[in-house]
């Protein structure tokens, strides 16, 4: 176990490399570098995990100190790395799927010119995210929550000359920084409350959670809050939601990257860490509960108004991410994670499916210029087929078993009710009709792509097209996908499927004694949560998949069957149609009430008040002259000597008043 | 190294090399043996300075290497030098940046690379006798005198408008420094009126045993105030800054930072230890101000199109970060206030110089002509990028380490101010990216007929200029232990001696003790 800090060394590594002496390797080394640094990482964290489940449950828990990292007066901040059940599933999720995803880019950036600092910037994300769920103490998790937010800054930013990734970048980092600056008041406040930034206590000096017991709510509730303002920006949560979907302007794997292994998961990894702090809460696990629900069903519905197939996973991943809050804030952590892990296959599935479509199609993202993919990229169709039904929650793909584990808690936790539920439940109806609709318009129907229209389009840079491949001129043909691309879809379909077989209520119970040593050691608190099961489990878990089957048939309907329908819908509700297709004005709002009057005060300070003050002191020098030249005693022409000898007065003044006072 | 007088050498030997530089001849635009001569001069106090850090124990408190002699025994002036955990890291980083500023200026030396030199030079040597001396006539001068090169090097290479600047820099900073030098004489007087048995002296030790009334003391370190709040700048007192910076060399702004940290610095060793009970009233004051810094400098830096004007304000900004951390009188926020003038030295530094460099080819400072450049340097973007992220404080990178021990101390002092503060952070997140993906991102522009360098990246030179403070740029984000180590004990003292001094005895008004609430109050019969 005290090699964990190998996860670490093996990203860095492939960071190093790339960066470093890139320039002198062969043209597809940087992807061959990094992924199998990947791999030597994702076999460490196995190694590590085997290792730590050796342990008896209780002792399920160490610190292994690496350096003091920040030593002053009153607090010692050490790099230490905490390895538990939790942080080890996040190692693998992160190593493992994380692998999977270089993998499948060596093909996908196989022609990009700018492979290197590709794979540099996403070894660097790696190595944050690692940082971030294997960190001890807060402040070494904020090292981890900004290094992500550095490089999905870069990695957004990898098509850096057009101006739309340019900005998607910069909204992600700054919305990303709101979110750190919540974090830190949170720690600075915790600093003055406890005295420690450690999680846990060692030795003698008691962790942060071990002081729960005690503190005031109010105090409780500021702290948790304030965390919360990071979790809610990195886990793209409403109101903080608005970067996730513009950061679909950097590749494809990158938003795989993004929304399964790395960045978007940690604000819930940070719920489950903390969770001994948000237990001690009330009020804010109410403000996550209701934010969770809105996300939930708030990105559910402009999921369905999408016509870039990206944003329509994007939407996805928000609403998705509500579940995990929602289940969080009711106290199901262990769901939450689950559902995570779930997730974390087949979004990345999801994700990569629609890269191999748009692949082939030189770029394309629009769905209303795709259809009729499945025979065209049969393994993209049957992907995506996977991963559909896996988020749609039809037994026995994972996402059934992971959610319904978090809409049954909605439902039945002490802190759960039936709206929530209700909300829950719909929304997982409405999720399997938008990512079908998705589906079915890439899928099926006729072809409506011209790969001529496609490259004649990107407004490109010399040899550099606007779209993400460096076609060669006169390429017209669909691109197949590679078998390094192919392999990863298989690994993750698997996932899709099996991964929810961990907890199955009644059959198995893998999951939850998996995670048990991190949600009952060492606090006592009696769960919220019961162990889902019984009548009432399964009732929820038939209804549930009737639901989905629901979703999934009304999509057919629309847009396979009869898709004079869906137009005749969107016409005849336009306004709500508008609605969504604005994202409810939320951008255009914080455009016009931050951005812009940010700009405005900007330049009225910098053009009105600093120029006053500036006016105001070379006033002051002015009225100096004035003086002096009514003296008209000493004249040189010179201001520098009438203001030296203004000052050598002032001084001669105050030394004699000094003086005397001295003398008395 | 325990026997040679290694802190005279820091002073001295750029003096002596300036001397030299200036006898030496120009032969023709930007060539000659001045600048050879001048680098291998800084480069051997840099080798110097680097030994005394690693020399210098971790955890130490008290002054060490320290050098006495008389010098006016008339008025009880010694020339008395030492540095402990206050100022060995600021000695450290400005014999670090002379070197980079001297490769930096390389070619941009003007007319007469001599003098350039020599002014650098001769900034390098008063500016490490202002942060080394112990008695204040020899602080004094040394003070005074950083003014007379930076004022030169503004005057003789500066912009269009350097003869405006370069007096408005004079004259501002004097007039502060000259309330001090009253305040110090009166010190002195009350000093030796005390002492009546022993020799008058401006020796700080021996100041510092002065019994001064709350009143007075007032009056006192809002002289010394003054003239560090100038220099340092805090709002509103700043705007001699702007037009300092962009009128002078670019370049010289590598080093130039240090000037700032110098006010910065003088707010620990003299004005506060000379007057506790006056800085514990007072400072709370200027914390305000400190933090307003923050706010007001990030805002109007976003406004910026001048690159150099914008990184002008951003100064501003991390130098209220600075300021509000020593304000604070929190151990962890002093010891990160410190680290933070090291950090703001290397970033800063660093983004001066980048700056310099694109301007070298582009042939503008102004941000609305340039963009989407990362194409045509990728080395110096991504020099750019480290610099800029270290600016704006990524966990990581140095100066999150700075600004978060800043922050996390001045929050338990000063919880509002704090919490004003850390949204800083985000402020330094909008103009730097403003800045960085102004200049680099986006579809490609530059003026036109900027000439064959425009296409060129970095030139081994300027990569030796850059590479050590962005070596440290990583180092201290990672494992700053080392550096921190060697504030620690200074800082731990000075922190107990200012409480012990606000407790204690030498007061003509005992302020209420400070327990009266826990201990039982007596009953009267």
């Amino acid at each position: 176990m005290d090699l964990v800090w190998l996860t670490l060394l093996f990203p860095l590594l492939g960071f190093a490399v790339n960066a470093l002496l890139g320039g002198r390797l062969p043209r597809r080394a940087p992807g061959i570098v990094a992924s199998l640094a990947m791999l030597a990482a994702f076999a460490v964290a196995i190694y590590v995990t085997a290792d730590l489940l050796a342990l008896p449950h209780e002792q399920q828990g160490r610190d292994v100190i690496l350096y003091n990292w920040v030593p002053v007066a009153g607090l010692t901040v050490p790099l230490g790395l905490w390895v538990d059940p939790l942080s080890a599933l996040m190692l693998l999720i992160v190593t493992g799927v994380g692998f999977l995803i270089f993998v499948y880019a060596t093909g996908y950036m196989a022609d990009d010119e700018g492979q290197r600092r590709f794979f540099a910037n996403m070894s660097i994300f790696v190595l944050a995210m690692l940082v971030l769920v294997l960190a001890d103490n807060f402040m070494l998790l904020l090292v981890g929550w900004g290094g992500v937010g550095f490089a999905s800054y870069a990695l957004i930013a990898h098509y850096f000359w057009r101006p739309e990734a340019a900005g998607a970048a910069v909204k992600a980092f700054v919305v990303n920084t709101l979110g750190d600056v919540g974090m830190m008041l949170g720690m600075f406040l915790m600093f003055r409350e406890f005295g420690t930034l450690q999680y846990f206590g060692r030795g003698t000096a008691p962790g942060v959670f071990d002081q729960v017991a005690g503190t005031g709510v109010g105090t409780l509730a500021a702290i948790t809050l304030l965390l919360l303002v990071g979790a809610v920006a990195k886990s793209g949560q409403f109101p903080l939601h608005v970067w996730l979907p513009d950061a679909m302007a950097g590749p494809t794997p990158v938003s795989a990257l993004i929304h399964a292994a790395t960045m978007v998961t940690a604000g819930v990894y940070l719920l489950a860490r903390a969770w001994p702090l948000y237990e001690a809460a009330p009020f804010t696990l109410g403000v996550i509960i209701w934010l969770g629900a809105i996300t939930m069903v708030g990105a559910a519905l402009l999921g369905v108004a999408q016509s870039n197939i990206k944003r329509v996973l994007a939407y996805s991943t928000i609403s998705q991410l509500g579940y995990m809050f929602l289940a969080a804030g009711v106290g199901a952590y262990g769901a939450a994670v689950f559902h995570l892990m779930t997730h974390a296959f087949f979004k990345a599935l999801l994700f990569l499916a629609a890269g191999v479509a748009i692949h082939a199609l030189h770029g394309e993202e629009e769905l209303p210029r795709m259809g009729g993919l499945r025979r065209v990229v049969p393994s993209a169709w049957l992907a995506f087929g996977v991963g559909g039904l896996a988020i749609a929650g039809i037994p026995p793909f994972s996402g059934f078993f992971s959610k319904d584990e978090i809409i049954w808690s909605a439902f039945f936790s002490a802190r759960g009710n039936a709206l929530l539920g209700l909300l829950a439940l719909l929304t997982g109806g409405l999720t399997a009709f938008y990512v079908f609709r998705a589906f079915f318009l890439a899928f099926y129907g006729a072809a409506r792509y011209n790969l001529h229209a496609a490259e004649g389009a990107a407004p490109g840079h010399g040899h550099e097209p606007a779209q993400e491949h460096d076609d060669q001129p006169g390429d017209h043909a669909i691109h197949a996908p590679s078998f390094e691309m192919k392999l990863p879809l298989a690994v993750l379909g698997v996932l899709a499927v099996v991964g929810g077989w961990a907890l199955i209520p009644g059959l198995t119970t893998l999951f939850e004694e998996y995670l048990e040593p991190v949600f009952a050691f060492p606090f006592a608190y009696a769960s919220p949560v019961g162990h889902a099961g019984g009548a009432s489990y399964w009732t929820v878990a038939v209804v549930a998949a009737l639901t989905g089957l629901a979703g999934i048939g009304l999509a057919y309907v629309l847009y396979v069957a009869r898709p004079a329908l869906a137009t005749g819908l969107a016409t005849r509700f336009a306004g709500a149609h508008r609605l969504l297709d604005r994202r409810y004005y939320i951008d255009a709002f914080y455009d016009l009430a931050f951005v812009r009057s940010f700009r405005a005060l900007a330049r009225a300070l910098s053009d009105g008040f600093d120029r006053l003050l500036d006016d105001l002191v070379d006033g002051v020098a002015a009225i100096f002259r004035e003086a002096s030249e009514a003296l008209r005693e000493v004249q040189t022409g010179y201001v520098r000597n009438y203001a030296l000898m203004i000052l050598g007065g002032t001084v001669l003044i105050f030394a004699f008043v000094v003086f005397r006072g001295l003398v008395q | 190294m325990s026997g040679l007088p290694i802190l005279s050498i820091l002073v001295f030997l750029p003096v002596v090399a300036a001397i030299l530089c200036l006898v030496l001849p120009d032969r023709g635009e930007g060539a000659g043996p001045a600048r050879i001569v001048a680098l291998v001069a800084s480069l051997v106090a840099l080798a110097l300075a680097i030994l005394l850090l690693i020399d210098f124990p971790p955890g130490a408190q008290g002054l060490r290497y320290e050098e006495r002699a008389s010098w006016i025994p008339a008025i009880g002036a010694s020339y008395h030098l030492g540095v402990d955990g206050l100022n060995v890291l600021l000695v450290f980083l400005t014999a670090l940046l002379t070197p980079v500023a001297l490769l930096a200026s390389w070619d941009a030396m003007g007319r007469s690379p001599r003098l350039f030199s020599a002014f650098l030079l001769l900034l390098e040597g008063t500016v490490i006798g202002a942060l080394t001396a112990l008695d204040l006539v020899l602080y004094f001068v040394f003070w005074e005198a950083m003014l007379v090169p930076m004022y030169l090097l503004i005057a003789t290479f500066g912009g269009a408008r350097r003869g405006y600047a370069a007096l408005k820099f004079f004259i501002y900073t004097s007039v502060g420094s000259l309330l001090m030098l009253v305040a110090i004489l009166y010190v002195y007087f009350l000093h030796s009126a005390q002492n009546v048995e022993v020799a008058a002296s401006f020796d700080l030790a021996d100041l510092l045993a002065t019994t001064i009334s709350p009143g007075l003391q007032r009056w006192l370190f809002l002289a010394f105030a003054l003239a560090y709040a100038i220099k340092l700048p805090l709002f509103p007192l700043h705007t001699w800054l702007p037009d300092t910076y962009t009128q002078a060399p670019v370049t010289a702004l590598i080093l130039a930072t240090m000037l700032v940290k110098v006010g910065a610095y003088s707010f620990l060793r003299f004005a506060i230890p000379l007057f506790p009970q006056a800085s514990a009233e007072i400072l709370p004051i200027l914390a305000i101000l400190a933090t307003i810094g923050i706010v007001y400098g990030g805002i109007v830096s976003a406004a910026q199109r001048d690159m150099v004007r914008l990184l002008a304000f951003s100064s501003l900004a991390h130098l209220g970060f600075i300021a509000l951390g020593l304000f604070a009188l929190d151990a962890r926020a002093i010891q990160g206030s410190i680290l933070q003038m090291v950090n703001h030295g290397l970033s800063a530094g660093a983004l001066f110089a980048l700056v310099a460099m694109i301007a070298a080819r582009v042939g503008t400072f102004d941000l609305a002509a340039v963009g989407g450049l990362a194409r045509r340097w990728p080395v110096l973007t991504g020099c750019f990028l480290l610099a800029a992220f270290s600016s704006l404080g990524l966990p990581g990178l140095n100066g999150f380490v700075g600004e978060f021990l800043i922050l996390l101390g001045a929050f338990r002092t000063h919880p509002v101010l704090a919490t004003v503060g850390t949204f800083g952070v985000l402020l330094a997140a909008v103009y730097m990216l403003r800045l960085f993906v102004g200049a680099m991102y986006g579809p490609e522009r530059a003026p036109s007929g900027a000439g064959a360098r425009a296409s060129r990246d970095l030139s081994p030179r300027e990569l030796a200029a850059l590479a050590p403070l962005l070596l440290l740029i990583v180092w201290i984000g990672v494992y700053p232990a080392p550096f921190l180590r060697r504030t620690e004990g200074a800082v731990s003292q000075l922190v107990t001696n200012i409480a012990a001094a606000r407790e204690g005895t030498p007061l003509t008004i005992a302020p209420p003790p400070r327990d009266a609430a826990l201990t039982p109050p007596e009953h009267t019969r």
